[in-house]
């Protein structure tokens, strides 16, 4: 159920989603204050940090580095976002840096998900201990810096960007693209459920 | 001449007293309701260049410029280490991977953190002087965690490298920013976490980014001001070479020169993107006035395809001039490399024998592949390479997109860890790891500042890790003796004058060992990884051995924010 939702949204929501990015991406681009330029973000963010579609990303409390490079990655193109795309290439890095940490300030909200299971744990557990994951997204998948936060990420979009990266649609990131070929779909659901519930 | 004085004073005695006297400088502490002042005085060219002789302060990372980390002080000896105890422990802000070096100075400890925060100790009590919290940039790019590996003190200056790519120098005596440089641009994947080394007023530094498709270089700094003196460029222009077929032992690589030709030919030289990246400090020859350090793997990691060539000077011994940094001489371990069984822990010199059985300058590196490799100073080219020091097998299978298993694993044999040598005992002291892995290949283009390995290292879960201490007799290329430990290590190792080695494990054991033949004399448990390399001092007499108890992001090893100072009862 989940996995057709996320492909659905993507395959069939394209005009719509062009209207929505037209309509973001228009306050944005004018000079106001940083709290009108990101007023737009709650629309699929939330309000409150909670986004109200499970495959979109939390970005409340996420770090500065990272938002900042997906934001630089839609505007170039290298990482692709119907939505995404049209509003960050109105945006100059400054803006980029100052909306990043505006967002980096804010709490990390609580997605209130289900603790993994003791062998799901384990299995993902397994998983970090052959590719390594917390050498870039640190202990207990904190992230810093330019490495994003995992740990309470929503469950249905850790899973999607794993995917996404293991079949290169989402191509911003080879390295991840090739860590995630080099585990098995099995596993990278056991993590996710771990990283949702941690 | 430098005597180390620390005077407890009231609080108001001390705020009067607040002038330097005989040429050094006062730290001001107040803890409580106590305040204490210590001296400072400022570390001199002379000190730095006697550190090896020095059994009282630690004044380099490895020890001394020839960076054999081998500490002249044998107060702490075979027949009494077992009375060795924690004198204090101090718990550091910052419970993250520890991978610092110590360096005392006149019973003042300087220490780093994850994250690049120093911290100024008393080396006696343990107490805080002074914390510098590094106000990091947004972007950092780094690849094994937010490591730091040291400070290096000269005259009144402490100088550190930082994850976002800057050289800052502090005030000694305050840990307040005296000058801070850009060393590179973060958002291209550079970032620092090692050590800078300080010689003759040039602050030296490398860089980290092999994983993200920089050009790595050496660049030395004008110790006054910050301002850039010189940069060597670890990929030169030309990174062809000699279409090399073997590696330095000459086991065929099997590479396929046809296909590189044709590659040179459509793209070009790939030396702006290659790597290269310098992790560890410097050894400096003052007689030559020549510096020797190893440079790192070929970016991207593990996919040759978009590098044709030797891919130079990656994965190579390296000496330039300390004045002007112009080339000197070379020797490359493994060309056109796809495992990433790169160069990494630091260059030490030492006089060795050549084939002949003449005792010349020599320079040594223990490389991932397992291997000490012996070199003639002079040159740099190759005397000698040891017994493989850990299992090796399939060499060298090339990378496959579904798998290929070889040994070592990328990560050795010798990842970073500076290794240690007792010169009277012509012994080179090294921690290994043994970690059974994959390697996998899938060719993809630079994606700018992020990571950029070329394929994917993977342990092999099925197959059993460990690591071991060895010790090999440079002269021989023999293996002496060799110590098992139950999982990989990593972080460094210290011998003493005493008969001893120390080395630390993920599982937290910290140990003292016969320098003669590895026997463990003395086990401390620190309740978290140790490793990182221990350093030893004295003051007021008394003999302490230190080390950093923080665990390990690369191998994922229990994590602590522990500076652990011990001495004999």
């Amino acid at each position: 159920m989940r996995s057709r939702l996320r492909v659905g949204w993507a395959k069939r929501s394209v005009p719509t989603l062009q209207v929505l990015a037209a309509v973001l991406a228009a306050p944005l681009a004018t000079a106001q204050p940083i709290e009108g330029k990101v007023q737009a973000c709650a629309a699929c963010h939330g309000e409150n940090g909670i986004p109200p579609d499970k495959s979109w990303p939390v970005i409340w409390g996420q770090h500065q580095g990272y938002l900042y490079l997906q934001l630089r990655d839609f505007k170039s193109g290298t990482r692709k976002n119907d939505v995404m795309g049209p509003i960050a290439e109105k945006l100059e890095r400054d803006e980029m840096l100052a909306i990043a940490l505006y967002f980096s300030q804010k709490a990390w909200p609580n997605l209130r998900q289900a603790r993994a299971l003791d062998a799901v744990a384990a299995q993902a557990s397994r998983t970090n201990a052959s590719v390594g994951c917390t050498g870039c997204h640190q202990a207990g998948y904190q992230g810093e810096g330019t490495q994003p936060r995992l740990a309470g990420q929503s469950a249905d979009y850790i899973l999607k960007s794993m995917m996404d990266f293991r079949t290169r649609r989402r191509g911003n990131n080879p390295g991840m693209s090739d860590l995630m070929n080099a585990t098995s779909e099995d596993d990278l659901k056991a993590l996710a459920a771990y990283l949702a519930g941690s | 001449m430098y005597g180390f004085k620390r005077t407890a004073v009231s609080a108001v005695a001390l705020s009067a007293a607040m002038v330097s006297f005989g040429g050094a400088q006062e730290i001001k502490q107040v803890t409580g309701e106590t305040a204490k002042a210590v001296n400072v005085p400022p570390v001199t060219q002379r000190m730095l260049d006697r550190a090896d002789r020095d059994t009282k302060n630690f004044l380099h990372t490895n020890g001394d410029y020839r960076q054999q980390r081998f500490y002249p002080n044998a107060q702490i000896n075979t027949g009494n280490v077992k009375r060795l105890h924690p004198a204090w422990i101090f718990q550091t802000e910052v419970k993250e991977s520890m991978e610092t070096s110590p360096i005392v100075v006149n019973g003042v400890m300087y220490v780093t953190t994850s994250f690049s925060h120093v911290y100024a100790l008393d080396a006696k009590t343990g107490a805080e002087l002074w914390h510098y919290k590094h106000a990091m940039g947004p972007i950092t790019t780094y690849c094994c965690g937010p490591n730091n590996r040291g400070v290096e003190v000269f005259e009144d200056k402490v100088f550190l490298a930082t994850l976002d790519a800057k050289l800052v120098a502090l005030d000694a005596k305050t840990g307040k920013v005296v000058w801070q440089s850009a060393i590179a641009d973060p958002e291209l994947g550079y970032s620092e976490t090692m050590a800078p080394t300080v010689v003759k007023g040039k602050v030296l530094v490398g860089t980290n980014g092999g994983e993200y498709g920089i050009r790595g270089f050496v660049k030395a700094y004008d110790a006054k001001d910050g301002k850039l003196i010189w940069t060597f460029d670890t990929t030169p222009e030309n990174s062809v070479g000699v279409w090399a077929e073997k590696d330095a032992t000459g086991r065929d690589m099997h590479r396929n020169i046809a296909a590189e030709k044709e590659q040179l030919a459509k793209s070009g030289d790939p030396y702006k993107t290659l790597g290269g990246g310098v992790w560890q400090n410097p050894a400096v020859d003052l007689a030559t006035n020549r510096i020797y350090f190893m440079v790192g793997n070929p970016s991207p990691d593990l996919d040759g395809a978009l590098r044709p060539g030797d891919n130079l000077y990656t994965d190579s011994l390296v000496s330039v001039d300390l004045d002007t940094g112009k080339y000197v001489c070379h020797f490359q371990y493994i060309a056109h490399d796809v495992w990433d069984l790169d160069a990494v822990s630091p260059a030490v010199l030492v006089d060795v024998k050549d084939k002949s059985g003449k005792v010349i300058p020599g320079v040594i590196h223990a490389g991932k592949t397992g291997h000490v490799y012996v070199h003639d100073r002079k040159d740099c080219s190759l005397i000698r390479f040891s017994q493989a020091m850990v299992p090796q097998e399939n060499m060298w299978t090339l990378p496959t997109a579904q798998g290929a298993r070889m040994l070592p694993g990328a990560n050795g044999g010798v990842e970073w860890s500076p290794i240690a040598v007792d010169p009277e005992l012509g012994v080179s002291y090294a921690i290994n790891l043994h970690q059974p892995m994959t390697y996998h290949v899938e060719s993809s283009a630079y994606p700018q500042g992020k990571l950029w390995l070329g394929g994917a290292f993977k342990v092999i879960p099925s197959e059993q890790q460990s690591g071991n201490i060895t010790a090999v007799d440079y002269n021989t290329g023999k293996i002496r003796w060799q110590v098992k430990t139950p999982q990989p290590m990593i972080g460094g190792i210290l011998a003493t004058a005493g008969g001893l080695v120390f080395a630390g494990e993920g599982n937290g054991r910290f140990r003292a060992y016969d320098s003669r033949n590895g026997k463990v004399l003395w086990t401390f448990n620190a309740g978290a990884g140790v490793n990182a390399p221990p350093s030893s001092y004295a003051v007021d007499g008394k003999q302490y051995v230190v080390v950093a108890a923080g665990g390990n992001v690369q191998l994922d090893y229990k994590r602590g924010n522990n500076i652990i100072a011990f001495t004999l009862d």
